[in-house]
């Protein structure tokens, strides 16, 4: 019967396009991934803030602790931005 | 990490954007059977949510904080002005005319057409605003990338708009 040949043929081809766009949808999914991965380790990440600190530290220099010295630096942070 | 999700996400739709709607010309000047019409359909999509993705994500960022109007008004940022007006812009016209395939009985299949062939130009406006204004554009991955897909697509919008020789 012809029309159950066509129905058939127009089937296949509703099945055969539902296929292309679920792996165009996919593949585009993946590559989306796969740049977020690479801009994300990249590294130029636009805002990056970079905390130079030491920690406060006491050095005696004698045994009775008659004459202690005491250094402490502050926590300095550098903001830079590249866009 | 997270505080730059977005402006990540940005980054990212938009190279999906670009390497989409590159295929997507290319496809769609390759003229090679009805299946081709499909890729050139589905990827056409793919673009314009990226696009999408790309512009609105872009409110999330910390540093920017752009408003709406910043993003989808071309001259309304003061960042960048010129080139995010023309990838506003350009963003714009992939999403209107690519849309109007949905409604090409209404305006006429030959205007339809007509209008159809500015999609390339607002591809290469796309083009010009992720390499002038895009922060990978410096990066080699993403200039390989992009040539890959962009220079054969290219080349077969020349070879369209190249007019035929009439045999004699």
């Amino acid at each position: 019967m012809p029309s159950a040949v066509a129905h058939e043929k127009l089937a296949a081809r509703a099945c055969r396009i539902r296929r292309l766009r679920r792996r165009i949808a996919a593949a585009v999914l993946a590559t989306f991934v796969l740049a977020w991965g690479v801009v994300a380790f990249d590294g130029s990440m636009g805002a990056e803030a970079t905390s130079v600190a030491s920690t406060p530290t006491t050095t005696t220099t004698s045994t009775d602790a008659s004459t202690a010295s005491s250094a402490e630096d502050s926590a300095a942070t550098m903001t830079t931005r590249q866009s | 990490m997270s505080e730059h999700a977005f402006w990540i996400t940005s980054r990212a739709a938009g190279i999906i954007a670009l390497l989409a709607a590159s295929l997507a010309v290319a496809a769609g000047l390759s003229r090679r059977g009805r299946d081709w019409r499909v890729v050139h359909e589905s990827l056409s999509l793919a673009t314009m949510v990226a696009l999408a993705v790309h512009a609105l994500s872009l409110l999330g960022d910390s540093y920017l904080k752009p408003s709406l109007a910043d993003v989808t008004i071309p001259f309304v940022s003061s960042y960048e002005r010129l080139w995010m007006s023309v990838g506003i812009v350009a963003g714009w016209a992939f999403v209107i005319l690519g849309l109007s395939y949905y409604v090409r009985a209404r305006i006429g299949i030959q205007r339809w057409r007509t209008l159809h062939r500015f999609t390339a130009l607002a591809w290469v406006l796309g083009i010009v605003h992720a390499v002038t204004m895009g922060t990978d554009a410096g990066t080699a991955w993403f200039l390989v990338t992009v040539a890959l897909v962009a220079l054969p697509a290219g080349a077969l919008l020349v070879r369209r708009l190249t007019p035929t020789p009439v045999p004699a």
